[in-house]
């Protein structure tokens, strides 16, 4: 294969598939990818806000244009969609390596709990200040995840203060 | 007393002279005036003669739509509103108001080209438009704010104070009561409804033939168990499925024959290279070739920051004329080149066509070398078009039904038990689940026949 005509967005993402090795469900990709932007990552997909929080369409539409193209396995294992690398792309240029130890700290984490992190980065992007008020927002907006809160804005504040530099 | 405004959709949009006194007023400000300078569709006139619309009338028949949809859910205000200064119960006049002051400046940060521009001078609409409502500088944040008797009468201070937020957070989806989002944006919304039908009958294409009065009348708020009991949209199943059905299928429709149209797609293709060559110029420090200059969009090139009052002064009108200076007067070849195809409807034209592919290999390879011998950088002539940059995303039948953020329509049939639409109706599932997806290239219209013929076709 020659050249490879893909454009910016596609090849960060399967950079990023590439560092983590696997990437178990939706939701978890797109809070990761959320949750980098805001870290300061040049991803240019926009987020806008669903029931689970930040959501990407574009972000879904490349993931599933990368599946379609061969580039990236899906495998359905139970609700869950996980994803690979496939062998049919060697244009790895390791653009996240200088940043492993995030992106593992953030993947080794529960979905609902990057889901609660993602919602706390977002309320903070609007505009929201107060710790106390964006944690009562949190709990109406994510109810079930109520009792998750405490913990996971703690490790909201571990990652806010990673330096990535 | 009324004020009506006459409409090719609705007919005739009525607004109370005293009840909705705050939005007529916000329909006067500048910023709202600003709108009818700022078409619907972006290019889409390059396609369609007439397609001539702007976001100012699909902003008024959206804030109508979303009044309409409210005043037919059978509400139960008992939902408090928390907020720094403590909680706010509102009455049901006063959140339909909130609600249609949300719809009227949905759109209201939408720039120039809308999503052309926005892609490649990496704006955002939807922060802008925050801005415009919260910045103490625009019209509209001191219309809403106004030290005003009349308007006390409508919405006392003490509630509309929080207007502003409130509408961000609306727009945000962050706003306490999820139901009031949706009305506004959803997978069936006010929004939608309205630009579906603007933009067919706009465009004068016979597709987006739905329902509407009926899918209203058969809306209500409910409790949706599959998403913890959150208060939300819900639609009559044994009534309104086949006009919910004819409402996806007009979205199908748009999609394919007017948003994702090849020529429009070229056109915006031609508006984004002329964007990526100004911004070479400007990096480049060869920003003197651009005659004349434009400061605000020279500053969005450079990545600084510009003000509310800046951005508020770009729109289509402001960008035609100087597309139209720069293909006579701009000292830079490819500039003139490329804002000349605009001016003169030369959009690029369409290689190849693929669905669920990857343009790779050699063929790719012998278009870079043919532009390099020509000592010319592909990019603004040779461009590829996925369908993840479309603008409207068709992400309710492109999404995954099995998938945790698959789009929901959520029926109730008379048992109360809820379905998604695309589990209740065959015809939109067996859509959702063959819906093709393309990619297209594209190339400059003077290199066409040497590039079709390199690439053997």
């Amino acid at each position: 294969m020659g050249f490879l005509m893909l454009n910016d967005s596609f090849k960060r993402l399967l950079e990023l598939v590439a560092v983590n090795g696997k990437i178990e469900g939706r939701k978890r990709f797109q809070k990761l990818v959320y949750i980098l932007k805001q870290k300061g990552f040049d991803f240019t997909e926009k987020y806008t806000y669903h029931y689970y929080g930040p959501y990407s369409a574009t972000l879904q539409m490349e993931i599933d244009y990368l599946v379609d193209s061969g580039l990236l396995r899906e495998e359905q294992v139970g609700e869950t969609y996980e994803y690979t690398l496939s062998e049919e792309y060697h244009e790895l240029e390791g653009i996240f390596d200088h940043h492993k130890d995030l992106i593992k700290i953030l993947n080794d984490k529960p979905a609902r709990i990057l889901e609660l992190i993602s919602v706390f980065f977002y309320l903070e992007d609007k505009g929201y200040k107060d710790v106390d008020i964006i944690k009562k927002k949190t709990a109406i907006l994510k109810p079930e995840l109520r009792d998750d809160i405490e913990r996971a804005f703690k490790e909201y504040l571990k990652i806010k203060n990673y330096s990535i530099n | 007393m009324k004020k009506v405004f006459r409409d090719p959709i609705y007919n005739l949009i009525a607004f109370d002279k005293e009840k909705d006194l705050l939005l007529l007023r916000l329909i006067d400000t500048t910023e709202f005036q600003r709108l009818r300078r700022i078409r619907q569709l972006g290019v889409s006139w390059i396609t369609y003669p007439t397609a001539e619309h702007t976001r100012f009338s699909h902003s008024i028949g959206t804030a109508f739509l979303a009044g309409k949809i409210f005043d037919k859910l059978e509400l139960n205000i008992a939902d408090n509103l928390n907020d720094e200064d403590g909680e706010h119960t509102l009455s049901r006049d006063q959140l339909k108001l909130l609600l249609q002051t949300t719809a009227l400046l949905h759109d209201i940060g939408h720039g120039p080209f809308s999503h052309a521009f926005e892609t490649v001078m990496d704006q955002n609409h939807e922060e802008w438009s925050v801005k415009i409502i919260t910045d103490k500088s625009t019209h509209i944040n001191q219309v809403i704010l106004a030290d005003d008797k009349e308007l006390d009468e409508v919405i006392p201070y003490k509630i509309r104070k929080n207007f502003p937020k409130w509408i961000c957070d609306i727009l945000n989806g962050v706003f306490d009561l999820h139901y009031i989002k949706e009305i506004i944006s959803s997978q069936l919304d006010a929004d939608r409804m309205d630009y579906l039908l603007r933009d067919a009958y706009m465009c004068g294409v016979k597709y987006a033939r739905f329902d509407l009065d009926w899918i209203i009348n058969n809306l209500n708020i409910g409790e949706i168990k599959h998403e913890n009991n959150r208060k939300g949209i819900i639609v009559n199943a044994e009534k309104g499925i086949y006009s919910l059905e004819s409402f996806i299928i007009s979205r199908y429709h748009m999609y394919e024959q007017v948003y994702f149209h090849k020529t429009t797609r070229a056109a915006e293709k031609l508006i984004q290279a002329i964007f990526m060559r100004l911004k070479y110029l400007v990096d480049n420090k060869e920003e003197e070739k651009i005659i004349p200059r434009e400061d605000t969009i020279l500053a969005l090139l450079n990545k600084d920051s510009i003000s509310v009052q800046e951005y508020l002064k770009l729109d289509d009108f402001l960008l035609i004329t100087y597309i139209k200076k720069w293909s006579e007067e701009s000292e830079d070849k490819i500039l003139r080149h490329l804002c000349s195809n605009f001016i003169n409807r030369n959009p690029h034209k369409l290689v190849s066509e693929s669905e669920d592919n990857l343009f790779t290999g050699e063929e790719w390879e012998s278009v870079i070398n043919f532009f390099r011998e020509k000592q010319l950088d592909y990019k603004y002539f040779y461009v590829i078009d996925y369908y993840t940059d479309v603008p409207y995303k068709n992400d309710y039948l492109f999404g995954k039904k099995t998938s945790e953020d698959a789009g929901h329509i959520w029926l109730k049939d008379n048992k109360g038990k809820l379905t998604e639409l695309a589990e209740a109706s065959d015809i939109i599932k067996s859509l959702r689940n063959n819906i093709k997806k393309k990619t297209r290239v594209y190339c400059d219209r003077k290199f066409y026949k040497e590039l079709k013929e390199i690439m053997g076709g």
